[in-house]
C-alpha cells in the first residue's frame, strides 16, 4: 500500500491517475506542467483511431456502437463533468470536424452539438456569422453531402439569426468570443434570441461554432432555454474544449484534495523504497510510487532534445540530437515495439519516412514513448496516456490506463 | 515584317503547314517555362499551338528552382556567354513582367584565412558589373569587415570584409503561368494532366500524329500537327521514346537540386556561403520567407516524384551555418526539390557542367519535324524559346521576327495602384500587394470577384495571404484543379502553417468550383497535406519535432488520415487517383 503517489503531468491521464490513487486511499501530488495534449484537445472522445472505425462499419454495414468501460473510467468522466460519454450498446455519437466533416466519437465535450441524437430528417440551423473563423455556406454544402447526413436525411440551412452582439465581435479571437459566453445573462440572450427565431422559422438544432463557455460547457444551458439542442463543430487546436477541461480538471482535483504543484519535472530518482522527484523550481517530492502521465511528443514529456545552443561539437557536453524524455530518469524509450537509443547519426534521427504515418501504421512521431508492459513501467514506477509507447492516442485510452496506472501507484503492487 | 502582338491571329496567310490538313502547326510537350515560352512566341507569330503537360505547369525545374532569374556569375570564367544572355533576357523579362521581379542584394562573405582573395572577388564582379545594366541591376561593391557586419550582423566567423552584387527575384511558377495564359489567349490550346502516350510518324518518320490521354479523365484524343517540340527538361529521354526516337538522341544528365524553406527573413541580405565540398550555396531572403539551396547530384530516379532527403538537407544546413550560424535555430517549414535537364556529358562533376542550352532537330535521326530543347536555365528561357521558334518558322517557310520582348505577359501591361485598390475592394494592403505580385494589373479581376460577392474576401490561407476570390480565380482562370495546383499559382499552404488551416478549406473551394462533392475536396486537401509532410519530414529539427506531432494529431482528430489518402501520398502513389 502506497501512502504518498506522485503524478507528473496533469492531462487526462494524470488527471485519470490521480483520481485513481486518491480513489485507493493515497495521497497523492501532481505536477501540472502546464498546457499538454489534452489542452489542445478538441471536443471529440475516441476510443480508438475513428476513420478505420468508420471504414470498418461501412465495409460491415453495420453502425458502430459503444463498448462499455471500466466502471472507473465511467465514474470519473461523471466527476470531471465537462466531458460524456455514450452509453454502452448505444450508437456512437456523431461530431461535425472544423471543416464540416461528420465523424464518430465515443464521447464528446458536453458543448459539441450530437448528430447522432437529432431525430431523423432534423432540420439543422447554421447561422451566418460575420467572423473570419466561420463559413456557414461551406459548412452546410460539406455537411449536406455528407455519408451520415444524407442516411439520416438531415436538412441543413443557413440563417441569418443574430449570434454576435456588436459588431467588434466579428473581430474578437475565438476564445474571447468563447469567454463572453461563460457569462449567464449572454448565454440567456442568446437562448432567446434563437427562440425567437424559432416563431418565423422552423428547425430542430442549432450548429455554431467553439464558443459556448471557457470555464464550464454552457450550450446545454443554452439549449434548455432555447427548446432545441443548440451545440458546437469540433474546437480547433487551442480551442475552447481544451479551455474547459483545464477548468474542469482544477475543479476536480480540488475537490478530491489532490495538491496540484505547477511545476515540471526535472528529474525522477529511485531511493531505497521510494523515489524522488525533482521540479524545474528545484523544489524535492518523495513519494512511495510514481505514475509517468506527461504526456508524449505532442504533450511535451517525449522530446527531441537538441544540442545545447552555442555548443559546437567540438566541445564537452554536446550531443546528438535524440529523443529522450523532458525528465531525466533511467526509463527506455520505446518505438513501434523496438527500444530508442542514441541511433547511429551525429545529426540525430533520420526522420523522412518514418515521421508520418504510413497506410501500414503510426508514424514515429505519435508512436514514440516510455517502454511499459501495460501501464508497468517498474515497481513503484508507472506510466499512462501518451506517454507509453505504442499505443493508440486516444482519450479514451488515455484515461482507462490513467485510471489502472493510479490503482496500481496506490496499491504498491 | 512584324506581326502585331494582339489576339490570335485569324489572317489567311497561315503558315505553310508541310501537309495541307493538321489540327495544329507544333505540338509542344511539357509545360515549364521552355514549353510555355515557346507555346506563347509561337502563338504570338501566329503559328496554332497545342500544348501538353502530363502534371502541372511548372512542375518540374521551373517551380524548383532558387527563385532568382540571376545572371549566373558564376559561369563567367567558363561560359561568359552564357552569363551574358542570362542578363540580357533578364532585361527582358523585367520589361515585360515588371510585377513579378523583386531585388535581392546578395553579400559574398570572405574570412580572414582568405583575405588575398578579396581583389580577385573585387576584380570578378567588376567584370558582372558590365553586364548588370542588361538586367537593371546595381553594381558591386566592395566592403571591409565592419562594413560587412554592420549590413549582416548573423555573419560568422572572423571576416576580412567581403563583396556585394544584385540579382532579382521571381516566382517561377508565375511565370511559366503567365507564359501559358498569354499563349492561351493568343489561341494555343493548353492541354494540362494530360500526356502524350505516342507521338504516331508518317512513313518518311516526320511526326504526324500526337496521341494523348488526360489523366485525370482518362479521356484519350488525337492531335495532327506538323511538328512537335519537345520541352520537357529532364523528362526529355523519355519524350524522345514516345516517339520511336532511342532515348539518347536527347540525352541530358538529371542533376537534382532541392532548397530548404525557412519560415521567415533570417537576414537582410542574401549571403553566399562554402559547403564542406567547396560548393558555393546561398541562404536568400525571398518574399516571406528564407531559402537554403542549393545541390546538384545526378538523379537516377522518378522524375515525377523527385523529393528532398535529410542527407541533403543537413548537407545545406552546415554550409549555411558556417557563414550565418542562425540557420541551425532557424525553423524549416518545408523543402522542394527538382531536375535540372542539363546538357549530357559523361565524365565531369555535376557543377562543372555547361549550363548553355540547344536544340537538337531529330531530322538528324528520322525525325524531321521533330526538335528537343536541351539544357538552359530559367533567365535565359525567352531567348531559348525565341531560338526554337525561329527554326520552326524557318521551317514552315514565312519571316517573322519574335515580339515576345516587347509584347507585356498578361497583368505586366500597367502598374497597380496598390492603395487605391486596396481602398477601393476594402481589402487589407498585404492581401492587395500579394495580389498584384502574383496577378499585376489583374489583380482587378479579383479585386471584381470580392464586390459582386464579398464573401470572397474570406482569407483561406494566412501566412501568404491567398483569398477566397483568388482561389477561385485561378482555378477558373489558370487551369488549377487540384488544392496542389493553386498551391504552385499562389503559394497557398507554402507558409509557415504547413497547410493546416487552409488546404482543407482550398479543397472545398476547388470543389465547388470544378463540381465535385465536397468530401472530394477535403480528400484532396488532405493528399496536399500530407504531400507538404512528407517534404517537411526531412527537415525536421528538434524543436519541430512536437509541432509537428501535433499537426498529425489534429489532421487525424478533423479530417482524418485515411489509407487511401496516406498511399497516393507515399513515394510512388498515385495523385490523380481517385
Amino acid at each position: 500500500m502506497a501512502d504518498h503517489v506522485c503524478v507528473i503531468g496533469a492531462g487526462a491521464a494524470g488527471t485519470a491517475a490521480a483520481w485513481s490513487a486518491r480513489r485507493s486511499g493515497a495521497r497523492v501530488t501532481v505536477l501540472d506542467g502546464g498546457a499538454g495534449a489534452t489542452s489542445l484537445a478538441s471536443g471529440a472522445l475516441d476510443r480508438l483511431p475513428w476513420e478505420p472505425l468508420e471504414r470498418a462499419a461501412r465495409l460491415l454495414a453495420e453502425e458502430p456502437i459503444a463498448t462499455p468501460c471500466d466502471s472507473d473510467v465511467t465514474a470519473w468522466f461523471e466527476a470531471l463533468g465537462c466531458w460524456t460519454l455514450v452509453a454502452p450498446g448505444e450508437r456512437l455519437a456523431h461530431l461535425c470536424t472544423d471543416v464540416g466533416r461528420l465523424r464518430c466519437a465515443a464521447g464528446r465535450d458536453r458543448a459539441v452539438l450530437d448528430f447522432a441524437r437529432l431525430p431523423p430528417r432534423a432540420r439543422i440551423l447554421v447561422p451566418r456569422v460575420e467572423r473570419a473563423d466561420w463559413s456557414a455556406d461551406a459548412l452546410v454544402r460539406t455537411l449536406e453531402s455528407d455519408r451520415e447526413s444524407r442516411a439520416r436525411g438531415f436538412e441543413f440551412a443557413v440563417s441569418d439569426v443574430a449570434v454576435l452582439q456588436s459588431e467588434a465581435e466579428r473581430r474578437i479571437p475565438t476564445l474571447d468570443l468563447a469567454a463572453r459566453h461563460d457569462d449567464v445573462e449572454r448565454c440567456a440572450w442568446l437562448a432567446r434570441s434563437l427562440a425567437d427565431h424559432r416563431r418565423i422559422e422552423p428547425f430542430d438544432a442549432v450548429l455554431l461554432g467553439p464558443w459556448f463557455g471557457t470555464d464550464e460547457p454552457r450550450a446545454e444551458e443554452v439549449s434548455r432555454r432555447a427548446g432545441v439542442p443548440v451545440g458546437e463543430t469540433m474546437s480547433p487546436v487551442g480551442g475552447a474544449a481544451g479551455l474547459r477541461f483545464d477548468a474542469a480538471r482544477q475543479r476536480l482535483l480540488s475537490k478530491e484534495a489532490i495538491a496540484c504543484v505547477p511545476a515540471r519535472a526535472r528529474a525522477v530518482r529511485r531511493v531505497d523504497l521510494g523515489f524522488i522527484v525533482t521540479t524545474d523550481a528545484d523544489a524535492l517530492v518523495a513519494c512511495d510510487a510514481v505514475v509517468m502521465a506527461m504526456g508524449g511528443l505532442v504533450g511535451g514529456g517525449v522530446v527531441l532534445g537538441s544540442p545545447e545552443p552555442g555548443l559546437v561539437e567540438d566541445e564537452v557536453g554536446w550531443r546528438a540530437p535524440r529523443f529522450r524524455l523532458s525528465f531525466e530518469s533511467d526509463v527506455a524509450l520505446q518505438c513501434s515495439g523496438r527500444r530508442v537509443d542514441a541511433g547511429g547519426s551525429l545529426q540525430g534521427p533520420t526522420l523522412d519516412a518514418s515521421a508520418w504515418p504510413t497506410a501500414h501504421g503510426f508514424g514515429s512521431l505519435e508512436a514514440i514513448g516510455v517502454a511499459a508492459v501495460g501501464v508497468e513501467v517498474a515497481p513503484g514506477l508507472l506510466a499512462a496516456g501518451d506517454a507509453v509507447a505504442d499505443r493508440p492516442r486516444t482519450m479514451l485510452e488515455a484515461v482507462a490506463s490513467g485510471i489502472r496506472a493510479g490503482r496500481a501507484a496506490a496499491s504498491g503492487a | 515584317m512584324t506581326r502585331r502582338a494582339s489576339g490570335p491571329s485569324t489572317e489567311g496567310d497561315a503558315f505553310v503547314a508541310s501537309s495541307g490538313d493538321v489540327d495544329v502547326d507544333v505540338v509542344v510537350i511539357g509545360g515549364g517555362v521552355n514549353g510555355t515560352g515557346v507555346a506563347r512566341d509561337a502563338a504570338l507569330r501566329g503559328m496554332r499551338v497545342a500544348l501538353f503537360e502530363r502534371n502541372d505547369l511548372a512542375f518540374g525545374a521551373s517551380g524548383n528552382s532558387s527563385g532568382m532569374i540571376h545572371g549566373g556569375p558564376r559561369y563567367l570564367s567558363q561560359d561568359p556567354e552564357v552569363t551574358r544572355t542570362s542578363c540580357l533576357d533578364s532585361g527582358h523579362i523585367q520589361a515585360i513582367a515588371p510585377h513579378l521581379l523583386f531585388r535581392i542584394p546578395f553579400l559574398l562573405p570572405l574570412p580572414r584565412s582568405k583575405r588575398h582573395r578579396l581583389p580577385f572577388y573585387d576584380g570578378f564582379f567588376e567584370a558582372y558589373d558590365r553586364y548588370q545594366p542588361l538586367k537593371r541591376g546595381r553594381a558591386h561593391t566592395r566592403l571591409t569587415a565592419d562594413e560587412i557586419r554592420r549590413l549582416e550582423p548573423g555573419l560568422a566567423g572572423d571576416l576580412a570584409g567581403g563583396v556585394t552584387f544584385d540579382e532579382w527575384g521571381i516566382d517561377g511558377a508565375r511565370l511559366c503561368v503567365l507564359n501559358a495564359l498569354d499563349a492561351e489567349a493568343r489561341g494555343a490550346r493548353l492541354h494540362i494532366g494530360c500526356t502524350v502516350d505516342r507521338i504516331e510518324r508518317d512513313p518518311t518518320g516526320r511526326p504526324r500524329e500526337v496521341h494523348w490521354r488526360d489523366r485525370r479523365t482518362g479521356r484519350v484524343g488525337r492531335l495532327l500537327t506538323a511538328a512537335v517540340v519537345n520541352a520537357t527538361g529532364a523528362w526529355s529521354p523519355i519524350t524522345a521514346s514516345l516517339g520511336g526516337l532511342p532515348p539518347g538522341v536527347a540525352r541530358v544528365r538529371p542533376g537534382k537540386g532541392i532548397h530548404l524553406v525557412c519560415d521567415r527573413r533570417l537576414s537582410n541580405y542574401a549571403i553566399v556561403s562554402e559547403t564542406i565540398d567547396g560548393r558555393s550555396i546561398f541562404l536568400e531572403p525571398w518574399e516571406n520567407v528564407t531559402i537554403l539551396g542549393t545541390t546538384d547530384d545526378d538523379y537516377y530516379g522518378d522524375l515525377d516524384d523527385v523529393v528532398a532527403t535529410s542527407e541533403e538537407v543537413r548537407y545545406l544546413v552546415e554550409g549555411a551555418a558556417r557563414a550565418f550560424p542562425a540557420i541551425r535555430q532557424a525553423r524549416f517549414i518545408g523543402t522542394y526539390a527538382g531536375v535540372r535537364p542539363t546538357l549530357y556529358e559523361y565524365g565531369k562533376l555535376e557543377d562543372a557542367l555547361s549550363r548553355e542550352h540547344t536544340i537538337v532537330d531529330h531530322s538528324a535521326h528520322g525525325a524531321d519535324g521533330m526538335y528537343s530543347m536541351m539544357g538552359g536555365k530559367l533567365a535565359s528561357y525567352r531567348l531559348f524559346a525565341a531560338e526554337m521558334v525561329d527554326i520552326l518558322v524557318r521551317r514552315f517557310g514565312r519571316e517573322s521576327v519574335c515580339v515576345t520582348h516587347r509584347v507585356a505577359l498578361p497583368g505586366g501591361e500597367t502598374p497597380v495602384d496598390e492603395g487605391a485598390l486596396a481602398r477601393e475592394a476594402r481589402l487589407d494592403a498585404v492581401t492587395v500587394r500579394r495580389l498584384a505580385y502574383r496577378h499585376g494589373a489583374r489583380a482587378c479581376q479579383v479585386v471584381e470577384r470580392v464586390r459582386r460577392r464579398p464573401v470572397e474576401a474570406h482569407v483561406v490561407c494566412a501566412c501568404e495571404p491567398v483569398i477566397e476570390a483568388e482561389v477561385r480565380h485561378v482555378v477558373r482562370e489558370e487551369h488549377a484543379r487540384s488544392v496542389a495546383d493553386v498551391s504552385r499559382r499562389t503559394r497557398l499552404g507554402l507558409g509557415a502553417c504547413g497547410g493546416m488551416r487552409c488546404a482543407a478549406r482550398c479543397g472545398q473551394i476547388v470543389a465547388d468550383e470544378g463540381g465535385a462533392s465536397p468530401h472530394d475536396g477535403l480528400r484532396d486537401g488532405l493528399r496536399f497535406l500530407l504531400s507538404l509532410a512528407r517534404t517537411r519530414s526531412c527537415a525536421l529539427g528538434p524543436a519541430q519535432a512536437r509541432q509537428e506531432a501535433l499537426a498529425m494529431a489534429s489532421v487525424r482528430s478533423q479530417l482524418g488520415i485515411d489509407a487511401e489518402a496516406l498511399e497516393d501520398s507515399a513515394p510512388g502513389g498515385d495523385p490523380f487517383r481517385g
